[in-house]
């Protein structure tokens, strides 16, 4: 079974990115990870099961997160740089779009997206992770997916209703 | 444009440099105080004759058996022998198990032999339960949580032995437990015994009543030498570092007659050292 430790150790880039994406800064996010990690080893013993660590470590890393846009934000950028990412692809600039759009949504809405979508977890994990039950969940997926579709879809070409296929994905 | 494309603008977001060694100096600086303890010394039960070995036998057998057999191969051609009594795989949806499971004969001490033969079947009958139960627990969480049956990785639970010592006089062997999942884990159980006075060694027979002085100073320089000619041995040296070795400190014999005492992986380092050693010689006087 893989310690605390070792946990940190392995996936400490994909925090940093989760983190990333709340406070679209670099300095912040880091500033963002070393936190949620001084908590974790702090509050080790309130992770009952080892097997429930990611659950509990990323629930850890957005309280982090929020609570660090809700006492920086005036020293926090509105949007990402460019320079941030690593992306050559040449479409970069339509997908950094609507990584944007999930940038500008409203946390709590922002959070179920990053999940589901970016981090591959199921709508269960991710109540699991937010502490609300599985209809608020669906809810706010719902919600942030019609917000993001109309914000797209207003950036888009008029005449282009297939541009944004949000909802294609298989699942939930 | 779907969603899912904007997963690889996440995945694209750079990752500094320093935010590895940010991390690990701040695991060395709160870590260490989590992990559950790896090492103990193994305590023999007093436990009576002839009826132990029977229900160790059942207990053995009464875990489901693929492939069992009785193997006899002498391990070193002294007069007393470990060899492995008994060798079982097992799997199932959550877990590949495989023990060997050692026993101590030819001692010419029978009481002795019951004695420690029975305490690695008990210890080893609990050890690999306890891990069946951990992968059991896992695998239901995955299922709970969405995940496929089909794609679980089982968990590779092994119990191994290792003969250190056996010299006549002592005989010192390890049996180690890992289990293989997302990470790597192992428990490793120290067994050294006296063959003439049939009792299990401590590091006071060995080095007499100033044991504790003897093994800290050979740990202190042990460590100080590691990280003179090595840059990457690194030990803690703040409130985690070495301090000093308790009574129930892990050692084994190995082949020179000396004690090397063990400390699991994080007890006196960071995690990537491993489990760290250091051989304590017996000087001549003693």
């Amino acid at each position: 079974m893989q310690t605390l430790e070792e946990y940190i150790e392995t996936h400490q880039e994909g925090f940093y990115r989760l983190a990333f994406t709340y406070v679209k800064n670099r300095d912040a996010a880091m500033d963002v990870v070393q936190n949620a990690v001084v908590h974790a080893l702090t509050h080790a013993d309130s992770l009952r099961r080892a097997e429930y660590m990611r659950t509990w470590f990323t629930r850890i890393l957005i309280n982090e997160s929020l609570q660090y846009l809700r006492k920086n934000r005036r020293f926090l950028p509105a949007d990402f740089y460019p320079d941030d990412f690593a992306c050559e692809d040449r479409d970069i600039a339509q997908k950094l779009d609507i990584y944007r759009a999930v940038g500008r949504l409203k946390p709590k809405l922002r959070t179920v997206v990053i999940l589901r979508f970016f981090e591959d977890m199921q709508l269960n994990e991710i109540s699991a992770v937010t502490g609300v039950n599985l209809s608020t969940v669906k809810t706010r997926l719902y919600k942030a997916l019609s917000e993001l579709k109309a914000e797209i879809s207003e950036e888009s070409l008029p005449g282009q209703p297939d541009r944004l296929h949000i909802l294609d994905r298989k699942g939930e | 444009m779907k969603l899912k494309d904007a997963k690889s603008v996440y995945e694209s977001v750079k990752v500094p440099e320093n935010l590895e060694s940010r991390v690990k100096k701040t695991l060395l600086e709160y870590g260490g105080k989590t992990v559950r303890k790896k090492h103990m010394a193994l305590r023999w039960a007093v436990c009576a004759a002839a009826s132990v070995c029977v229900v160790f036998i059942a207990s053995v057998n009464a875990l489901p058996v693929f492939a069992h057999e009785l193997y006899d191969i002498p391990v070193i051609g002294s007069m007393a022998r470990i060899f492995t009594l008994n060798r079982f795989e097992e799997a199932d949806e959550t877990a590949y198990i495989h023990v060997e499971i050692p026993a101590l004969s030819d001692t010419g001490n029978d009481e002795l032999e019951r004695r420690v033969n029975y305490e690695i079947a008990l210890q080893i009958d609990s050890v690999v339960d306890a891990a069946k139960e951990r992968a059991r627990e896992y695998y239901e969480a995955f299922i709970a949580t969405g995940g496929k049956k089909e794609e679980f990785h089982p968990f590779e639970i092994g119990v191994d032995y290792e003969v250190k010592c056996n010299n006549g006089k002592w005989v010192s062997f390890v049996i180690t437990e890992y289990e293989t999942h997302a990470s790597f884990y192992s428990e490793a159980y120290y067994y050294n015994i006296d063959l003439e006075t049939g009792k299990e060694l401590t590091l006071a027979n060995l080095l007499g009543e100033d044991y504790i002085e003897i093994v800290n100073k050979a740990v202190r320089e042990g460590i100080a030498a590691r990280e003179a000619e090595d840059p990457d041995a690194v030990f803690f040296h703040d409130e985690l570092g070495f301090k000093t070795i308790g009574a129930d400190q892990s050692f084994y014999i190995n082949e020179n007659g000396n004690p090397v005492a063990v400390f699991e992986k994080y007890d006196i380092a960071p995690g990537y050292m491993g489990a760290v050693e250091f051989e304590i010689p017996i000087s001549p006087a003693d």
